[in-house]
């Protein structure tokens, strides 16, 4: 059975201008980004969609963000289904996709429920 | 004894004399009433001792990156005159030198004064020397105070002053656009982004989190040297990185060791070190926090920046190309908050990296 995909472009379906880390610091932050867009595909262990996130087209990215992004998934639901799930599409930004990569690796997992 | 008498009357009847007597009854008729600008309204004339305005003389070098020590010590005597709850007046009519850094300063305390609601008013006057009132009157400065000034001061090719109590992705981008207009930074325009952010996002997360209302940055951007480098200035009002980096028990107690006996012997500067090359300085105990000051250190690696200084608390950091520090001094006085400025600098036929 072919895996489901879906594709989300942050500049299109999020923010140009991506915020800090914790949604108290600040819009577009990273914690909403994960909640709104990524966490939904996680709750279920029997989910095997895969996400095309596209990181291209934005003004830049605070590291928190991008940590509260994909550290914080690893912190929830570990690296492994994260790095199963989640694949970073960037062909202009590809700094902050080594960025996002190192903080996928980086994350302490199940240290946040 | 009657020729000295009529000696003194008559010397009081001079125009001299008028102007001497005047002066008394109102101090402020010398210093340019019509530059006049003040934090809150105040009677011109001071017939009570007690508003009598205490008259603080700013420094020539109106500037944090030349004058760091002078310019503390000029904010701590007015912090203390204030205290007093009679009118102080800050007579910048001598400065010849003037930086940016040094209006946010001046802003972020007035904005202090008025939220801690001092009685005392706060009046002061522009420099006399051109360069540095435009200068003053450009950056945007008169927004933060009542003045009747109506000189038009506003100049496209300087990003004025900007505030904010939050993380605000547009007007981080738009203080790059604005630079963007000078530099083709090329492969490197979206890195700026983020350490921008990072500089405004401590605001909140660092300093006064528990009364939101008072974390605050202010911002500018100006050119200097023919448009060849953008001089990027951001400040917020918090209790600086010394105070929110985590710290162990020698270190607090060295600390508290360089406040009292006022040697320099603090350690103020090594801890913003510490926290710009990424050390595990985040107060939350949490490792994957404190992501901000090396991602703002690594603007140094990028070709187009120079300059990169940071004052905060009792530190004072600057740094040069390629992570290196080269001036790390501990400062005898207190500066509050976070001073970070960094030169944008134009470099010609820079390959792409």
């Amino acid at each position: 059975m072919d895996k489901k995909m879906v594709d989300i472009s942050i500049a299109k379906d999020f923010s140009l201008t991506p915020g800090p880390r914790y949604e108290w610091q600040g819009d577009f932050s990273g914690q909403l980004f994960r909640d709104s867009f990524l966490v939904k595909y996680f709750t279920d262990p029997n989910d095997e969609t895969i996400i095309n996130i596209n990181i291209d087209g934005v003004e830049g990215y605070p590291p928190s963000f991008l940590e509260e992004t994909f550290g914080g998934l690893v912190r929830k639901f570990g690296r492994d289904r994260v790095n199963k799930k989640i694949n970073i599409v960037a062909t202009k930004l590809k700094y902050f996709k080594e960025q996002a990569l190192k903080f996928i690796q980086d994350a302490k997992e199940f240290s946040e429920k | 004894m009657g020729k000295n008498s009529s000696q003194i009357q008559s010397f009081f009847r001079t125009e001299k004399a008028k102007k001497i007597t005047n002066r008394r009854r109102n101090p402020i008729s010398r210093y340019y009433k019509k530059n006049l600008f003040s934090l809150s309204s105040i009677s011109r004339y001071y017939p009570v001792e007690s508003n009598r305005p205490q008259f603080i003389r700013a420094p020539k070098e109106f500037s944090l990156t030349l004058n760091t020590e002078g310019m503390i010590r000029f904010f701590m005597t007015v912090d203390k005159k204030i205290r007093t709850g009679r009118p102080v007046y800050l007579d910048m009519a001598n400065i010849t030198v003037l930086h940016e850094d040094a209006i946010l300063y001046l802003i972020s305390r007035l904005d202090y004064y008025e939220l801690i609601n001092i009685n005392a008013s706060i009046q002061g006057n522009l420099p006399n020397y051109e360069p540095c009132r435009i200068l003053l009157l450009q950056s945007g400065f008169l927004k933060y105070v009542q003045t009747n000034i109506t000189q038009n001061a506003e100049n496209d090719n300087i990003f004025p002053i900007h505030e904010g109590s939050s993380a605000d992705g547009p007007i981080v981008s738009e203080v790059i656009n604005f630079v963007k207009r000078f530099i083709n930074f090329k492969d490197y325009a979206e890195r700026f982004y983020g350490p921008i952010m990072e500089c405004i996002i401590n605001t909140g997360a660092h300093a006064y989190s528990k009364n939101a209302s008072y974390s605050k940055w202010w911002m500018i951007a100006i050119p200097n040297n023919n448009n060849k480098t953008i001089h990027f200035t951001v400040l917020d009002n918090g209790y600086g990185i010394p105070n929110t980096v985590r710290k162990n028990y020698a270190e607090i107690i060295m600390r508290q060791f360089g406040k009292l006996n006022y040697l320099s012997t603090g350690i103020d500067n090594k801890l913003i070190v510490s926290g710009l090359i990424g050390e595990f300085r985040t107060r939350s105990g949490l490792d994957h926090r404190g992501k901000g000051l090396p991602s703002i250190f690594e603007l140094t690696t990028i070709p187009y920046i120079d300059n990169l200084r940071v004052i905060s608390s009792h530190g004072y950091v600057l740094t040069g190309s390629n992570l290196t520090i080269l001036e790390s001094v501990n400062l005898r006085n207190k500066f509050h908050g976070t001073l970070i400025s960094w030169d944008f600098i134009k470099i010609e036929d820079i390959s792409d990296g």
